[in-house]
């Protein structure tokens, strides 16, 4: 099979060889194993590569047969540290399944513009959300969860992970408040600096499930930096 | 059936625990050193055993040592103003077959890798920067972390951290390796070393 793929992840694997977890545009998230000594391999099997390859194999772990750079990406600063976020994201929450050609997309636009050095902060917020969408866990930003009744936009919600938002009743509720408008602006993909970590509060609880409630180490080591991670 | 006796298939297998190794080598291995040069044999048994029982790390760069400072913090005649930081000591011991460095080392015994679990405190680097905060005697870090995508988070990492500390950070060049042709370079190194060219005097 032939396609282009990205590289999430890389680690040794036996002696010889590399397992490397690739995000490809025929057929989602695959695990590839590469002969780590070619010498010409060592720099195009670094993350953030986009490459073209050949691979075979029917069940989980694919052989890498050919493997050709189509662009490298070269990110730095605080730019490489949120692809790296992004790659720890996409191996965690992935399975080895279907072709997903809007996370392919939206991937490929995130890689340009990390590479870039253009904020990156409410576009990272949008890929998540698209990628909780494309995984069933939609977040529900219209309606309240249970009563279905509309979000008001000078109402109070909180966030409850795998269910919805729950208006607030009384002002002594001690769950993080987010207002009504808040939602229906998120809904809109307009997402604005003042409202972006509040997104992310919600994003990384409706992620938790999917994450088997462990954050991202990389969310907990940039934890102390100021660049993108609270 | 196999061919030899317990302690022999033993042998060989721990031979199998070297990296490149496998099990037609492991058993030459064996049959070398049990056939032919039995001496030898007792020879690396003996430094193997001893070098696992005194070997450990150094208390303040983390290189092999048989003492509380290893061979090279015991030195006093090193530049006191620099500090190499490397991944591993084989890369330490490059930088020192380098011949162009004098300073003291740190060793992370490994890299920031996220997704692999390895974070700032696997790396040493709480004892590190209260070391360099408290003591005062770094004028200059030099950052020699691989050039892969974790080399580079690892030194993104740590300039960041020594920001407040007022000290110079530098990071070892990417760029043309000697005697090489361009043409044969891959893309990446080329734009680094484009990145990084210096003015060329005459
Ligand atoms: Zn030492």
């Amino acid at each position: 099979m032939d396609t282009l793929a990205w590289i999430l992840h890389v680690r040794p694997f036996k002696d010889q060889c590399l397992l490397i977890d690739l995000l490809t545009q025929s057929s989602g998230k695959i695990t590839g194993v590469a002969y780590r000594k070619k010498k010409s391999n060592a720099a195009l099997l670094q993350p953030f590569n986009q490459l073209y390859i050949h691979w075979q194999g029917e069940k989980y772990l694919k052989t890498l047969k050919k493997i050709e750079i189509m662009m490298p990406f070269f990110l730095k600063k605080q730019y490489l540290l949120a692809g790296l976020y992004l790659n720890e994201l996409l191996v965690k929450v992935l399975s080895h399944t279907d072709a997903m050609p809007e996370i392919w997309t939206h991937y490929e636009q995130l890689m340009h513009h990390l590479s870039n050095q253009l904020s990156f902060n409410a576009h990272l917020r949008l890929f998540e959300k698209k990628l909780l969408a494309i995984l069933g866990y939609a977040l529900p930003l219209t309606h309240e969860a249970k009563s279905n009744t509309p979000i008001q936009p000078n109402a109070h919600y909180y966030f409850t992970a795998n269910e919805g938002f729950y208006r607030i009743n009384h002002a002594t509720e001690t769950k993080k408040i987010i207002p009504g408008w808040l939602l229906l602006q998120y809904h809109e993909d307009n997402i604005t600096l003042n409202i972006e970590p509040i997104l992310k509060y919600i994003n990384q609880t409706a992620m938790m499930p999917l994450l088997g409630y462990k954050p991202l180490n990389s969310s907990l080591f940039f934890s102390n930096k100021t660049l993108f991670i609270e | 059936m196999n061919i030899f006796p317990a302690s022999v298939q033993q042998l060989i297998k721990s031979f199998m625990y070297l990296p490149g190794i496998g099990p037609k080598s492991a058993e030459r291995m064996a049959l070398y050193l049990l056939g032919r040069y039995p001496a030898k044999g007792k020879t690396l048994a003996d430094s193997l055993s001893t070098a696992l029982e005194k070997v450990s790390y150094c208390l303040r760069c983390r290189h092999f040592s048989e003492k509380e400072l290893c061979v090279i913090c015991s030195d006093s005649t090193r530049d006191e103003r620099l500090l190499c930081i490397v991944e591993t000591a084989s890369d330490l011991s490059a930088m020192e077959q380098s011949g162009g460095y004098n300073g003291y080392y740190f060793v992370l015994m490994g890299r920031l890798s996220p997704i692999d679990g390895v974070g700032p405190e696997e790396l040493g680097l709480t004892v590190l920067l209260s070391q360099l905060a408290s003591e005062k005697r770094v004028h200059e870090v030099i950052l020699a972390t691989n050039s892969t995508i974790e080399g580079e988070a690892t030194a993104y990492f740590l300039v960041d951290q020594m920001k407040t500390l007022g000290l110079k950070v530098s990071r070892l060049a990417n760029g043309v390796p000697l005697g090489s042709e361009l043409e044969y370079m891959d893309k990446g190194t080329l734009t680094c070393a484009l990145d990084q060219r210096h003015i060329f005097e005459s």
